[in-house]
């Protein structure tokens, strides 16, 4: 290449109003949004506990707090009629009678009476954590479900801990289990 | 007279700005949604999950997955359901054989994984039913799963939408 003075060289000057490249941008775009519309999750799936009903094999420990205390044993059975709450062992069966939650007229349950009624319970018995759910045979999954969903609701303790100086919300869910049957 | 026509500007640029924003903001949209728990598979004909307002998230687990008319264990069908009845079984029957051998045999994976990696065989079983099934079946698929030792459950639901936003 023969020398060119700086002088003489050529200048290309900048252009003031330089555009963006978007177009690849946009294509890019739009190849993604296809594919994150096909991987979104539209309909969240949350899961509810439950265990069996523990037949003789509690831990040490547990059986020491047995010895303390009587346990409430609070039992709650769905029936064509409604909702019965119960407690075995007598300590809550100084009410007289067991709690009823009857249907209301339309058939409906009448979750929020029930949710009332746990939340008194709870008030009474703050460290009971366990809850015994019976039905009847033809009682449907959702209906179980729901009252699952109402005692995990109205029957977990809120506790508050102290971690780095700062307040936590903990949330301990009772221990929901499937009893065998009613009779 | 003669009016000088404007002339068309030889380059006609599309005006996209407006557009990459919706992009933007339908990704971003997108993305948040996008969610990296694990995803329970529940399109299946003849299921519809319960509703509940439970926000405690799914894990992997085995999983039972009970439809209007059968029941189906990882990709195999267990039993067939007739009117929410195990087919060639007796009513008051509460064991379901073919579910039985299928737990089994996975209760004894899981131990045999759970002995090598040093922990404790959990139980732990996912069951993902239709809303309509009757307490009898449920009664049944528990206590056939208490039997191979998984005592721990946990029951798939849609997650209500009312609920949101309300917890702190």
């Amino acid at each position: 290449m023969p020398y060119v003075k700086p002088s003489q060289r050529i200048k290309r000057k900048l252009s003031g109003d330089t555009e963006l490249h978007i177009v690849p941008v946009m294509n890019l775009f739009l190849a993604l949004i296809p594919f994150m519309l096909l991987a979104a999750v539209f309909v969240q799936i949350s899961v509810l506990d439950t265990t069996l009903p523990a037949v003789g094999d509690a831990s040490q420990e547990e059986v020491k707090k047995e010895e303390e205390k009587p346990r409430l044993n609070l039992t709650i059975a769905i029936t064509d009629e409604g909702f019965y709450v119960g407690g075995a062992g007598g300590v809550i069966a100084e009410r007289g009678k067991k709690t009823t939650v009857p249907r209301a007229p339309d058939g409906t349950y009448d979750f929020d009476k029930l949710a009332s009624i746990l939340k008194k319970i709870k008030a009474k018995y703050p460290d009971e954590n366990d809850v015994i759910v019976v039905a009847e045979d033809s009682i449907d999954y959702q209906l179980i479900v729901s009252t699952m969903d109402t005692i995990d609701k109205n029957f977990s303790s809120v506790k508050y801990v102290v971690e780095n100086g700062q307040k936590k919300k903990v949330v301990l869910h009772p221990n929901i289990s499937l009893g065998a049957s009613v009779q | 007279m003669a009016r000088r026509k404007k002339r068309l500007q030889p380059v006609m640029s599309l005006m996209l700005n407006s557009m990459v924003d919706m992009l933007t903001i339908l990704l971003v949209f997108l993305l948040k949604s996008f969610s990296t728990q694990p995803e329970l598979n529940v399109n299946m004909p003849n299921l519809t999950l319960p509703v509940s307002s439970s926000d405690r998230t799914p894990e992997v687990t085995a999983s039972i997955i009970v439809t209007k008319d059968k029941i189906v264990y990882g990709d195999k069908v267990i039993a067939k359901l007739n009117n929410w009845n195990v087919e060639n079984m007796k009513e008051e029957e509460f064991l379901i054989p073919g579910l039985y051998e299928a737990l089994t045999k996975e209760a004894e994976k899981q131990k045999y994984f759970a002995r090598l990696r040093g922990e404790e065989f959990e139980g732990k079983l996912t069951l993902i039913a239709d809303k309509g099934m009757p307490f009898l079946l449920l009664k049944k698929i528990m206590y056939t799963a208490g039997q191979a030792e998984f005592a721990l459950f946990k029951f798939a639901t849609y997650k209500e939408e009312k609920g949101k936003g309300k917890e702190s």
